[in-house]
């Protein structure tokens, strides 16, 4: 009996001690801070931080300025462009002549294409290099086909060319004519 | 068609992660149903053509149909005794997170949000324009819908890329979608990204137990520059990335909680489908196969047949395209630009390594990520005292970089110089990575503390 009355005695804490802390408790309730402050510091901490980030990291700041803003005014300076009109805004004149071919050629034909000899004379200002390109030609032409003279892949199928894609040099760098659409065309062959 | 061949690939994709996860995290399910709906579509694609079969819309569409029914069934006789309420909202419901909603997770959300919107819009406003898509992936899927054949003229006559040699599932991806109607491959860039940013929410959910945590570092995953800049372009690293992250992901949820099998086995089908992307996706499951191999061999916890599952699973998609590859090797050999060396030259690794670092720590691709690294590295040092869960994630995404070192040191390639693709694509071999070190610090111990803290006197909630 003396044993538990000791026992209890200690396990039980002075009750002006529990006051305290249940007073503690109240005030501290009392003077917390309401949500919507926390947020809000959080808020302009946060927003704080990613701006400083973005500002002093090149990956970030390209990623805000030239993808995402960049983009928004590329995409509202085309708002109105058909598929054409984007495809000639990224390839050039090399998406004119394949747009070109489609339009002049069914969609059996295999099209014999200017050599590198010709192709190599072409001023990169043109933007024409994806000529040279076979399967790049393909993407844009098919189910059309392209055959080149000096490709391995196309010694069987050069025989059975039946149009020609020319383009002319003279036409196409002249200082005179710089629309290079008459500079292209495409004849069948007899 | 259109709509119906949308709708059918998202409803499948939906059941199957049901039917993995019997009682769903819903948003885990409706995040994961494009991906793998898609995923699962160009498999049957890739089977059945190899058998034979013409590859059709209407063929792959049918297919869609009997496999929902046999998948629907099959969900509901394994959750037909389960209450309606615990079948969908066993785990974490998105309404109740929108409920404890705080200044973090909101804005987090809205730049995420803001972001994807963004990029998808790009994506799907310009044509194709990358130059392995137009002359690999996207070439290669026209001529799959046009001619309903893998082995058609284009591969025949040598008319596509090299990009024709790898697993089929982007490519066949985007024929499907030129099949059902769409005129603009770059869908298929929107869907991984859209349905990606939604399952990264969700299994960071799962795994974090936090949402705010799982929104901020969601954010942060998304806001990798290269990966978010390639992520609208039509190629196959950044979907690689997103599987093979997920799939790290959900066996990291198994990892914590071994009662939760289920994602085992549903990160097993992730890894599948990474492979199914990109053949690189083994030096991902290698360190997973090696942790497994070796938890069963200490016995902590796994059934030898759980094992067995996960790596059939894992590699069975691979080594399906591997045997086709092999069995038409006269045909497709023209494709296949790398070749292994048997022996080992130390001096090209340290150049590739050295490569690889200027990469890394490129502000311009990866932003504050390697940083990042780094404080997880030190966190999970400092928290080894505590068990070796975060040193052993961060450990699995140090493994596979290095293997990916090796497999490049070991590649010789026909057309090109190792160095040249380091320094032109290397960034691209290290999506996966990056996403997984954010994952990595996210899920370490201090920082979860962090969060845990930061999200119960934001949200003013007693739990998470």
């Amino acid at each position: 009996m003396k044993q538990n009355k000791t026992k209890s005695s200690v396990a039980t804490p002075p009750k002006p001690l529990q006051r305290t802390v249940r007073q503690e408790h109240h005030k501290q309730a009392a003077i917390r801070i309401p949500a919507i402050v926390v947020n809000l510091i959080a808020g302009i901490i946060f927003l704080a931080v990613i701006t400083f980030v973005k500002n002093n990291n090149r990956g970030y700041n390209w990623m805000w300025e030239g993808l995402i803003k960049g983009n928004i005014a590329t995409m509202e300076q085309y708002a109105e462009a058909t598929n054409d009109q984007k495809n000639q805004e990224r390839h050039g004149n090399f998406f004119t002549f394949m747009d070109y071919i489609n339009k002049k050629t069914p969609e059996n034909a295999i099209i014999l294409m200017p050599g590198d000899s010709i192709l190599n004379q072409l001023n990169p200002k043109l933007k024409l290099s994806g000529l040279k390109n076979r399967n790049m030609v393909t993407f844009f032409i098919y189910p059309r086909k392209a055959v080149y003279s000096d490709s391995e892949y196309d010694k069987k199928e050069l025989s059975k060319a039946n149009y020609v894609a020319l383009v002319n040099l003279n036409t196409a760098q002249s200082k005179n004519d710089p629309n290079p659409k008459q500079a292209f065309s495409v004849q069948p062959l007899p | 068609m259109l709509i119906i061949g949308t709708v059918l690939t998202i409803l499948l994709g939906f059941i199957i992660v049901q039917c993995i996860l019997k009682q769903s995290d819903l948003l885990v399910a409706l995040g994961l149903s494009g991906m793998v709906g898609l995923g699962i579509q160009t498999l049957y694609m890739f089977v059945s053509n190899a058998m034979g079969l013409p590859i059709t819309a209407i063929s792959t569409v049918i297919f869609s149909v009997v496999a929902l029914i046999f998948f629907g069934a099959g969900y509901y006789y394994q959750t037909a005794t389960i209450p309606f309420g615990k079948k969908y909202f066993a785990g974490f419901s998105f309404s109740k997170d929108i409920g404890s909603v705080n200044v973090i997770w909101l804005l987090s959300f809205a730049f995420t949000v803001y972001i994807v919107y963004i990029i998808s819009l790009k994506s799907l406003f310009w044509p194709t324009y990358a130059h392995d898509a137009l002359t690999s992936f996207d070439l290669f899927a026209k001529g799959i819908a046009r001619e309903e054949t893998l082995l058609n003229s284009l591969i025949m006559e040598k008319r596509v890329g090299p990009g024709a040699a790898y697993p089929p599932f982007y490519s066949l991806g985007v024929a499907y979608f030129y099949q059902i109607g769409y005129e603009n491959a770059n869908t298929i860039s929107v869907l991984f990204l859209v349905f990606f940013t939604i399952s990264f929410y969700a299994v960071s959910r799962v795994l974090l137990h936090n949402s705010t945590s799982a929104a901020f570092f969601t954010f942060m995953a998304i806001s990798i520059p290269e990966f978010i800049g390639q992520s609208a372009i039509n190629i196959t690293s950044c979907p690689q990335a997103m599987m093979v992250s997920l799939s790290i992901a959900c066996f990291m949820i198994w990892f914590n909680q071994r009662a939760r099998i289920n994602y085992l086995n549903l990160s097993a089908v992730l890894m599948g489908l990474a492979g199914f992307l990109r053949s690189e996706t083994v030096v991902y499951m290698l360190p997973v196969f090696t942790l497994l191999a070796g938890l069963f061999l200490f016995k902590k916890g796994i059934k030898p047949a759980a094992v067995a599952r996960f790596i059939i699973l894992a590699v069975l998609p691979l080594a399906l395209w591997q045997i086709f590859l092999k069995l038409n090797a006269g045909i497709m050999e023209k494709f296949v630009q790398i070749e292994f060396s048997h022996s080992f030259d130390s001096q090209q690794l340290a150049t590739s390594g050295r490569l690889m670092s200027g990469i890394i720590f490129s502000a311009q691709f990866f932003g504050i990520t390697p940083y990042i690294g780094i404080l997880s590295l030190i966190l999970s040092l400092i928290a080894l005292k505590w068990g070796k869960k975060d040193l052993l994630f961060f450990s699995l995404i140090c493994i596979t970089f290095a293997l990916y070192l090796l497999l490049v040191n070991q590649m010789k390639l026909k057309f090109d110089s190792m160095e040249n693709i380091i320094q032109f694509s290397g960034k691209r071999f290290l999506f996966g990575m990056a996403i997984l070190i954010w994952l990595s610090l996210a899920s370490n111990r201090y920082i979860s503390l962090l969060f845990d803290k930061l999200h119960r006197s934001l949200s003013r909630k007693k739990t998470l």
